[in-house]
């Protein structure tokens, strides 16, 4: 149980580090909560600086996280309980009944084809629709269906077209228990929710979305197939306006901590709408400084001169809509003057908060004021939590983009490796990699 | 007499979309329920079979209107059908993920969508 770890979240950080540690041939838990390996990566069209295509990057590190000797992994799992017992953490997991036998189902989807039932998919952020019974998104792993029992009207229609005979009413929880010497916590953030301080009347007005829905309606695969519209009435927009620091207050100072990934994402969805629709007219709405590292300099540079893209320090005051589902942009300038601009669609760019997560209790991490993980590093890195034996990395630890949480996620399976020798008797076998 | 007319010519299509709605398999699905017995959660199959009844001739009104007049904008399906802008992008977006229509350019500053081959 020694040459054991355990990786809480299978989002970029949670992947990285799960194939590091397995790479040096320590077996690996890895735990997702959700149907489907790929956490937040999986519903973003393209990513920054290098306007990559996010499918593509990280669909083959989802599937060798399923395919790896040394990887278990839980998906539609969640961490419940962790105790310490020496050097060994025994850890329950909850394994949730999918009703769907992962290892019967060939992800084929006729089940869905005849699934009666319509709703509103999250993964979407519920503009695109999903069955009852459904992957959360067709590059899914693994592929093998899950049912939604909350809205399963139990008709039998899917289990009687399947031809694995894969559907499985009478799946039950069931709880797994396992013995780790290392935790690597990756359990990644939430974006904001606007309608916790709803401003900006996003839970009133359509064509008010966030990040994150310009992020589906964005996506090649997403529901509208790449084509951006607004959501009241299917119009293109041509004039659009980005709002920064849609935030929460810090719970104990009062101030808003940075998210440090809002400026960037909002400049590269501004890039790809230029891209789409040559002739929109972009604004980005900032009150604090714009994150100023020198790794976007560049790319700031370039979406002002070359895409045209307009940034305007401003103090918004208000957003309200008109009759013709236009949006009216009331802000103050720095020199103190009001000023009104009318646009088709809004979009929030929200932050970034901690995911909420049952086992922080039993493992006695320390959060920071904003709720993430707290490092307590002696060095520069960040990734020792409170608790001996347990390292965190990705946005659990503080919001970050992708390319740092891999850098930390790497970090992470290396201090954990380093951990578990020396608890000692890791009794290896290295994978041997072309 | 001729809103008359037009008030007939707007009821047949709503009939004729009825029809095709009837012959799909969701609709057929929800009219052979209350036979396929004991398993279906009915509380739940009461909430949803309106719905879904509604949904299936709405998009059937939809599919009519592309078929009859070629690609047409979601404003031009909402004048038609007489619902809503929004319910029309709901019911695109699901035909669409089903494969049922697909995008055929622009007019009018929004998408037009095809009956797919």
């Amino acid at each position: 149980m020694k040459s054991v770890g355990l990786v809480v979240g299978a989002g970029v950080a949670g992947i990285q580090a799960a194939i590091r540690l397995a790479d040096q041939g320590f077996t690996v838990y890895l735990v997702e909560k959700n149907p489907s390996v790929g956490g937040r990566v999986a519903q973003l069209s393209k990513t920054y600086p290098e306007l990559d295509c996010a499918s593509h990057t990280w669909t083959p590190r989802m599937i060798e996280v399923s395919k790896h000797p040394n990887i278990k992994l839980l998906t539609y799992s969640e961490v419940k309980d962790v105790r310490r017992q020496g050097d060994i953490f025994k850890v329950k997991i909850l394994k949730k009944p999918r009703f769907v036998d992962e290892n019967k189902c060939t992800g084929c989807g006729v089940c869905a084809q005849h699934c009666p039932v319509e709703i509103a998919n999250d993964f979407d952020e519920r503009i695109g629709v999903r069955n009852a019974i459904y992957v959360p998104f067709p590059n899914a792993v693994p592929q093998a269906y899950t049912i939604d029992r909350e809205h399963c009207l139990k008709c039998g229609l899917c289990q009687n077209v399947c031809m694995s005979k894969a559907v499985d009413f009478q799946q039950r929880p069931e709880t797994i228990e396992v013995e780790a010497g290392a935790i690597i916590v990756a359990s990644g953030f939430n974006p904001f929710d606007p309608r916790k301080h709803d401003e900006y009347n996003f839970s009133r007005y359509d064509n008010v979305v966030t990040g994150l829905t310009l992020e589906r309606l964005l996506s090649l695969s997403g529901p509208t197939g790449g084509h951006v519209l607004r959501l009241s009435d299917g119009k293109i927009p041509k004039r659009i306006a980005f709002i920064q620091c849609v935030s929460p207050g810090n719970p104990k100072s009062g101030k808003i901590y940075c998210s440090e990934v809002c400026c960037m994402y909002a400049t590269k969805q501004a890039e790809l709408l230029k891209e789409l629709i040559p002739d929109a007219d972009i604004n980005i709405y900032y009150a604090e400084p714009l994150v100023n590292d020198e790794r976007f300099e560049e790319y700031y540079k370039k979406a002002r001169t070359e895409y045209g893209i307009k940034y305007s320090k401003a103090r918004l005051t208000e957003v309200v809509e008109k009759p013709t589902h236009n949006l009216l942009i009331r802000t103050v300038s720095e020199s103190g003057k009001p000023i009104e601009h009318e646009a088709d669609m809004v979009v929030l760019s929200t932050g970034l908060v901690p995911s909420a997560s049952d086992f922080v209790d039993a493992l006695r991490l320390k959060l920071d004021d904003g709720g993430f993980f707290e490092a307590v590093d002696s060095d520069s890195n960040s990734i020792q939590t409170s608790t001996e034996g347990v390292f965190v990395a990705g946005a659990a630890e503080g919001p970050k983009d992708i390319a740092k949480s891999v850098k930390q996620a790497d970090a992470a399976a290396l201090k954990a490796s380093a951990y578990l020798r020396k608890l000692g008797e890791a009794k290896t076998t290295p994978i041997r990699r072309s | 007499m001729i809103g008359g007319l037009s008030e007939k010519k707007k009821l047949a299509k709503k009939t004729d979309a009825a029809i095709e709605a009837f012959k799909t398999e969701r609709l057929r699905w929800v009219l052979g329920i209350s036979q396929v017995g004991p398993k279906v959660d009915e509380q739940k199959y009461k909430a949803v079979s309106s719905k879904i009844m509604k949904d299936e001739i709405d998009r059937q009104m939809i599919i009519g209107e592309i078929k009859e007049k070629g690609p047409r904008t979601i404003k031009e399906l909402s004048e038609a059908t007489k619902l809503n802008t929004k319910e029309v992008l709901r019911h695109i977006i699901a035909l669409r993920k089903i494969g049922t229509i697909s995008e055929a350019g622009e007019k009018d500053g929004g998408y037009l969508y095809k009956a797919s081959e």
